[in-house]
């Protein structure tokens, strides 16, 4: 692996993207091995949608500490980052990537998962413990979608997956390693300027579904509050909107059909904010609010 | 009396759900979430423009538990948020 990925590279298929990648830093190559290894690794084909590379920075600055930067088709959109850090790195530059690339999704920043048909969409800003209840939701026997990304089909609204491995900040880490014996976990890279971050592996039966849409049912806005009772207030519909196109990448990409888009989905779902301190419980009702939920 | 219209020169698209009305202005890409008064009046403006005395009249006919006094203060708060994102426009005079 570690040798097909520094020289002609390795192609991921993730829902309905395929990526190049190569690399020659190790811990990007074990990343791969351990948190993709349920996903088709193959060759390198002839046409892919993105080529990203990990690699080392220019001389002075590798002279200087050893780095690793990003670069997405030749370019280099970030500052080099320390070389422990190369695996996140990859992640968070996909997920760069597919914000402002992949423009036939209107694309939200949250987590999505599914269960018997019914998606649930969990935006959030970092630290609002979206991941957190994504990966926990995961260990429950919900489909993963994306811990990172709603996207939702500028033509029918549908939900794509884009399942990969969840990422974890801090206490959540140890968290969800004690959540379920069947969690994997990566590497822990500490000072990173998300705090300390780990990647969780995503199900086998999430990746073998990664191309199977789902319909938005539930849209739950989650605030994670250490101590706190779990308390599940409705959302209009407006302010749900409002919300959603905050958290919206390519809004003012998409114009006039991003706004369609996510005023359908606001249409298609129950809308409620979430405040938890309690996992287990907060699971319980979103649950049952997207199984019962308003709209059947 | 000069008469309210909806902007000739603006293209928007709204929803409106119980909470409110969510518009969105093509030619500036800005979103703006409106109240339901604000929805109201801008769904009677689709049907054409109309001066400040007919809208007053209509409002109050829909109200019953506003005063006259009440229902212009509320129709000129809608009116100055409805103008200044440029969604309505005084139109031509009307009897």
């Amino acid at each position: 692996m570690a040798r097909r990925l520094a020289r002609r590279g390795v192609d991921l298929s993730v829902g309905s993207f395929t990526i190049r990648l190569r690399s020659n830093i190790p811990c990007v190559a074990r990343g791969l091995e351990l948190l993709y290894a349920d996903y088709a690794l193959g060759p390198a084909q002839e046409l892919v949608d993105f080529e990203i590379r990990i690699h080392p920075p220019g001389v002075l600055r590798r002279w200087l500490r050893p780095q690793v930067t990003f670069s997405f088709e030749g370019h280099a959109p970030f500052k080099p980052l320390p070389r422990a850090q190369a695996f996140a790195l990859f992640e968070w530059g996909l997920n760069w990537v597919i914000a402002n690339n992949a423009h036939q999704y209107a694309i939200v920043h949250a987590a999505t998962v599914e269960k018997s048909g019914r998606a649930v969409i969990l935006p959030g800003m970092p630290g609002s413990g979206k991941s957190t209840l994504c990966a926990a939701m995961v260990c429950r026997g919900w489909r993963l979608l994306s811990d990172e990304m709603a996207l939702i089909s500028l033509q029918d609204g549908m939900l794509w997956p884009f399942p990969r491995p969840i990422g974890l900040k801090n206490a959540s880490i140890d968290i969800l390693r004690n959540y379920a014996e069947t969690v994997v976990i990566g590497e822990t890279v500490a000072d990173t300027a998300k705090g300390t971050v780990a990647h969780m592996r995503p199900p086998r039966t999430s990746i073998d579904a990664a191309r199977t849409p789902a319909c938005a049912r539930l849209l739950a806005f989650p605030t994670y509050k250490s101590g706190a009772p779990v308390e599940a207030l409705p959302l209009g519909k407006a302010q749900a909107l409002m919300r959603l196109v905050q958290n919206c990448f390519n809004y003012s990409v998409l114009g006039a059909a991003g706004f369609a888009a996510l005023a359908d989905t606001v249409d298609r779902c129950e809308c409620l904010s979430i405040e938890y301190g309690n996992m287990a419980r907060a699971i319980e009702i979103l649950e049952r609010r997207a199984m019962n939920g308003e709209h059947g | 009396m000069p008469s309210l219209a909806l902007s000739s020169r603006l293209r928007f698209l709204k929803r409106t759900w119980d909470d409110g009305c969510v518009v969105y202005v093509v030619d500036s890409g800005e979103t703006h979430l409106l109240s339901s008064a604000c929805a109201l009046l801008l769904e009677r403006l689709e049907s054409g423009s109309a001066s400040l005395r007919v809208l007053s009249d209509e409002f109050l006919s829909l109200s019953d538990d506003l005063t006259q006094e009440e229902l212009s203060g509320l129709l000129e708060d809608i009116i100055r948020s409805l103008r200044k994102i440029g969604l309505i426009e005084t139109g031509e005079n009307q009897p």
